[in-house]
């Protein structure tokens, strides 16, 4: 079966610069991160899974497993092709997995309506109380309080569907 | 200021009740099975928001509401995908099944050989159990694709034919040849289908059943 021009052309446009700037951000190496989205797409592309969750944080973790595939293998090369490269494994996996974990979070949040995502960046992320957001976003302190509420289940149910367990 | 309790667990969960609140939420939280278990499934959430740093989250606060909503177009070109391909490999065991019967061999790509002269753009070896070999050796040319075949333990008697199927499900004969007593031929065909075109490759014998067939992937 030839190569589906359309599918892959509609992931790239859909997707490619969400997947660029996390290959980029663990690698640093263009022309690497360049291989790495492109062998995403073909992976993806080959496998043609059935995705019922996010489709972009499907990609995420084919390019996140490519990219641990990659290192591996290079580790088995002779020490010179390892020259200025990070050399304790454990650590360099646990970067692309902390990535991954940041963009996949990343996605659930732009996946909320600004009113949740609002309220829950002033709470969670900028600390501030309740009546402080309230403040903050010009609102009632009840509607932060329910937004809050409502929010987070959101979020928990976008986060299931995108497999993020924990 | 209090509200109904119930209400208090999505911003207890994240940190930001106030003291009486907080006290009330609490006390709420002691008789109520049904916000403990609420309780269970959210107060991991804050966890996993703690992967992004918090000036990246602050920065998605100037992002227009579910920029990122539709994951729908792509899943479902994707289901689209599948099904193609469900639908395409049934075509193929179909295939290989009513003609299995008259010795089929299905064969894939073994990669360019060397120093063949001249060098073919993709060599196709099949071999079946019965011993049947067909080796396919294609060419690009302007006009289309030169496929030079040799052949051993093919049938020893009527007309044998190769045809070649394009990716759009039509089909040429590209050479028809009489069957030799040896088994063995070499013949050189032609088809105006381009090389990267050509879905498949089947030698038919004098009944026009597949002895062999070659996808092309």
């Amino acid at each position: 079966m030839p190569l589906d021009d359309n599918v892959v052309e509609s992931i790239y446009r859909e997707h490619g610069s969400a997947l660029r700037r996390f290959v980029l951000s663990a690698t640093h190496d263009p022309q690497l991160a360049e291989d790495v989205v492109q062998e995403t797409v073909l992976r993806v592309w080959q496998h043609a899974p059935d995705i019922n969750g996010s489709f972009r944080s499907y990609l995420y973790r084919t390019a996140r497993n490519i990219m641990i595939d990659n290192y591996r293998r290079s580790r088995r090369r002779p020490p010179e092709a390892l020259e200025g490269s990070p050399t304790d494994p454990v650590e360099v996996m646990g970067r692309v997995d902390e990535l991954l974990n940041r963009v996949l979070m990343e996605e659930a949040l732009l996946r909320l309506s600004k009113e949740h995502r609002d309220v829950l960046v002033a709470l969670h992320y900028r600390r501030f109380t309740v009546n402080e957001a309230a403040v903050q976003l010009n609102i009632p302190s009840g509607t932060v309080k329910s937004r809050a509420y409502y929010a987070l289940r959101a979020l928990r149910t976008i986060l299931d569907e995108m497999g993020v367990e924990r | 200021m209090s509200t109904n309790p119930h209400s208090l667990l999505g911003a207890y969960v994240l940190g930001g009740l106030e003291s009486t609140d907080l006290a009330l939420f609490e006390a709420h939280l002691q008789g109520c099975a049904g916000c403990r278990r609420e309780l269970a499934v959210l107060e991991k959430v804050p966890v996993l928001l703690d992967a992004l740093p918090v000036p990246d989250a602050v920065a998605l606060t100037d992002a227009p509401g579910s920029e990122a909503a539709d994951p729908g177009v792509p899943v479902r070109l994707f289901d689209e995908l599948a099904r193609r391909r469900r639908t395409s490999r049934r075509r193929w065991t179909a295939l290989a099944g009513a003609v299995a019967a008259a010795c089929l061999a299905v064969g894939l790509a073994v990669g360019p050989l060397l120093a063949r002269p001249p060098q073919p753009d993709a060599t196709y070896s099949v071999v079946s159990g019965g011993g049947l070999r067909v080796n396919i050796d294609m060419a690009r040319k302007t006009w289309g694709t030169e496929l030079a075949v040799s052949g051993s333990s093919l049938p020893a008697d009527g007309t044998l034919s190769l045809w070649v199927r394009d990716r759009a499900g039509g089909e040429d004969r590209a050479c028809a040849w009489t069957a030799t007593p040896s088994g063995k031929v070499k013949v050189t065909g032609a088809t105006p289908i381009q090389l990267g075109s050509i879905s498949s490759v089947e030698l038919r014998d004098g009944a026009q059943h597949a002895v062999a067939v070659i996808t092309v992937p």
